[in-house]
């Protein structure tokens, strides 16, 4: 590592004291000890088995200050927000390089039982809530990026939901960078705890501009047979580093489904952490990712069968233009007694262009009985029958392109829970198809 | 059937292979006029789908030598969409299975298409939803097909019953159907039949590709051609259709002279 960039991590520890949770012994302990764990691993190398596929050389070549707090409140602000976010949920939350900002956000009013605020305001008045889950599953020792998140996020999406509370109605974090003309670095966090039996639908939105280093921590708690929906969309600029680790445990019954698209960025890896922890617990996880120019994108998902009678499913699809690289590293590992486990997995390409390419791997590790687990994956290209099909009725060809690419994706997209969403991804992706080099959204 | 006007399809001397491959078509002329029903007959691998495809603009088949011309212009210089555009329809011996995308939205696509390549306005989905339920009346079409992925899933029957709902959406000039009546029950074909001879009218000229005479009880041709090792060995009227059950392909094939 580069001297500059490993002084340069250092000396962020001497921001920990003015972030929030200062004045609160348990936050600054945690801040300082993931910081130091963060510097004794150091940034993963693609050397590094777990990160073969990552793309972080830039980390370590050139030093990331962490990007300062930037106000977002005039008209044309606002507008540009509403063509970002599409209007998804009647209760949303904007941070701007990782800080909340007020003037754009709308976290709405809800009933007792709901918690929805900013971390940094959570953690002064539900203290003993945050303190508990917050940096616990994504342990510093275990997840170097997510121990530098942990050490030096600004604020951050809370989520509460008191058992039997079930609001109907999505809330949304908007996670946006508004980058300069230096290397920045932005490390969005969410905190989600659903008690006993509640349920919820989450998204996560990542957008914006500049050369900076995204790094979203994600931890989710999940109480007997609650459910969480939760959406992830990544859509950043083409200069963007975006490093997203998720973590989700699940007591008996609880179901998580994670719908993910990641459309933008130059490098993009989205980490998924499963934990089934007691029977009946359900993951689900639907990836898109679509890639263009020489984008890099990187899916990395580890569920954990620890109980029996659990079960996992897994369905990514990459869509891969340019030189872009795509890969998928999926391993199930089911415990000793974890019987009557069902975990499935599949990853389906499609290659546009002979500079793309693919990798996936599966693996998967079974130390139990009477366990089904069945995994697939396949390559391809557009199929010139299907394609001279749509042409002989007089479709041209960029249209039939067009055509047979969304029919690919749609897939997965038809399966996020949202119409609003649903409608917001068609038409990104098929913004991507008609322009593959543009990544991101207008900056 | 005699006309003045120019013919709407002239192939003259059309030679064509696959790609990388030996010949196939061997010197094909063939002139249909508005109007006309034109059968080509022939035994199996005997070029009738590489001509229904080199005229359709399939790129696996290199033209090599002559010239087609459609409706005035040089067919052989457009691109399948170009061919649609203008009024070319094929219809499929093996219609393409396409996931994820209905048939209802895949027509609307397509005949939007074609009407913007002609200068006509779109039709709304409202409009286009009365024509298609219409059309699929007319092909005894089950709605719940409309609804269904491309062709996926289809029976064999299905599929081509869809190729002239195709059709009978699209309403091309020149309908190339390439062995439609395989693969059907009796039942079947008469409703395709019936399709394509509500579609028949003095501006529209069909080119029925067949390898069984069954269908031309159905849809009476002016014209038959038979085709054999990439070449037209006879035409003639409706009795070659009758020689050719009463004799079989070996006959033409040996020299077509009628036996004493
Ligand atoms: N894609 C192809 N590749 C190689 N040979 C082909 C291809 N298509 C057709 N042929 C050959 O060309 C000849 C004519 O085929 P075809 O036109 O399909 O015959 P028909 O429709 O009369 O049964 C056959 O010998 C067939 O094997
Ligand atoms: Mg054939």
């Amino acid at each position: 590592m580069n001297a500059s960039a490993t002084a340069g991590f250092a000396a962020q520890r001497a921001l920990i004291p003015a972030l929030y949770g200062g004045g609160i012994p348990a936050l600054s302990a945690l801040r300082e000890r993931a910081h130091a764990a963060f510097l004794e691993r150091g940034v993963p190398t693609s050397g590094e088995d777990e990160w073969r596929y990552a793309d972080l050389e830039v980390l370590t070549q050139t030093p990331h200050e962490v990007a300062h707090a930037v106000g977002l409140a005039g008209s044309r602000e606002r507008a540009l927000l509403e063509y970002l976010l599409g209007g998804f949920a009647p209760g949303r939350m904007v941070f701007v390089n990782g800080a909340y900002a007020p003037a754009v956000s709308e976290p709405a009013t809800h009933a007792a039982g709901i918690t929805f605020q900013p971390l940094a305001a959570a953690a002064a008045l539900h203290g003993e809530l945050v303190t508990r889950h917050l940096g616990k599953s994504l342990a510093a020792e275990l997840h170097p990026l997510a121990a530098l998140n942990t050490a030096l996020h600004r604020d951050g999406l809370f989520l509460h939901c008191a058992g039997t509370q079930r609001p109907e109605a999505p809330f949304h974090g908007a996670f946006l960078a508004a980058g300069d003309d230096k290397p920045r670095a932005i490390h969005p966090r969410a905190l989600v705890v659903l008690e006993e039996g509640a349920a919820a639908t989450l998204i996560l939105s990542f957008q914006g501009s500049g050369q900076v280093f995204v790094n979203p921590a994600v931890e989710v708690t999940l109480g007997r047979d609650a459910v969480l929906n939760l959406i992830l969309l990544q859509e950043e600029s083409s200069a963007t580093t975006h490093t997203l680790a998720l973590h989700a445990s699940l007591a008996s019954g609880a179901h998580c489904h994670v719908h993910a698209a990641s459309l933008g960025g130059r490098f993009a890896r989205t980490e998924v952490h499963a934990h089934l922890a007691d029977r009946h617990a359900e993951f689900q996880l639907d990836a898109l990712l679509i890639g263009g120019h020489e984008q890099a994108h990187d899916l990395t998902a580890r569920i954990h069968h620890d109980a029996r009678d659990t079960k996992s499913r897994q369905a990514l699809k990459a869509v891969l233009d340019g030189s872009s690289r795509g890969a998928f590293s999926g391993r199930v590992e089911v415990s000793p007694g974890a019987d009557g486990t069902h975990a499935e997995q599949s990853c389906r390409s499609l290659i546009l262009s002979p500079d793309a390419a693919m990798n996936t791997r599966p693996e998967l590790v079974i130390h139990a009985d009477d366990v089904r687990c069945a995994h697939g994956a396949t390559y391809g290209q557009l199929d010139p029958e299907a394609l001279f099909y749509l042409r002989s009725r007089g479709i041209d060809l960029p249209e039939a392109r067009r055509l047979l690419t969304r029919a690919f994706a749609d897939e997965i997209i038809d399966r996020f829970p949202l119409e609003s969403v649903r409608r917001h991804l068609h038409a990104r992706v098929d913004g991507r198809i008609a322009r593959p080099d543009e990544t991101g959204v207008p900056a | 059937m005699t006309t003045t006007s120019e013919p709407l399809l002239a192939v003259r001397d059309l030679h064509a292979r696959v790609v990388d491959g030996a010949g196939i078509l061997r010197g094909i002329s063939l002139t249909v006029q508005q109007g006309e029903v034109h059968a080509i007959m022939g035994p199996i691998g005997s070029g009738k789908s590489t001509l229904a495809g080199v005229l359709a603009g399939r790129e696996r088949f290199a033209v090599t030598a002559g010239s087609v011309t459609f409706d005035g212009s040089d067919l052989l210089a457009l691109a399948p969409e170009e061919r649609a555009a203008r009024g070319l329809f094929l219809g499929f011996q093996y219609p393409v299975e396409i996931p994820g995308i209905t048939n209802a939205y895949f027509l609307r696509t397509a005949l939007n298409s074609i009407r913007k390549a002609n200068n006509k306005p779109a039709l709304d989905a409202m409009e286009f939803l009365e024509l298609l339920k219409a059309r699929a009346r007319m092909m005894e079409m089950d709605p719940k097909f409309l609804n269904r992925s491309v062709n996926e899933g289809f029976s064999g029957g299905e599929k081509k019953r869809n190729e002239i709902l195709q059709m009978a959406i699209l309403e091309p000039k020149l309908a190339i159907l390439d062995e439609t009546d395989s693969g059907l029950d009796i039942d079947a074909l008469k409703v395709v039949a019936a399709g394509v001879n509500a579609l028949r009218s003095p501006e529209r000229s069909v080119i029925l590709v067949t390898h069984y005479q069954r269908l031309l009880d159905h849809i009476v041709p002016d014209f038959i051609h038979v085709l054999a090792h990439g070449r037209i060995v006879r035409s003639g009227g409706r009795d070659l259709a009758l020689e050719l059950e009463r004799h079989g392909y070996g006959w033409i094939e040996a020299g077509g002279s009628t036996p004493a």
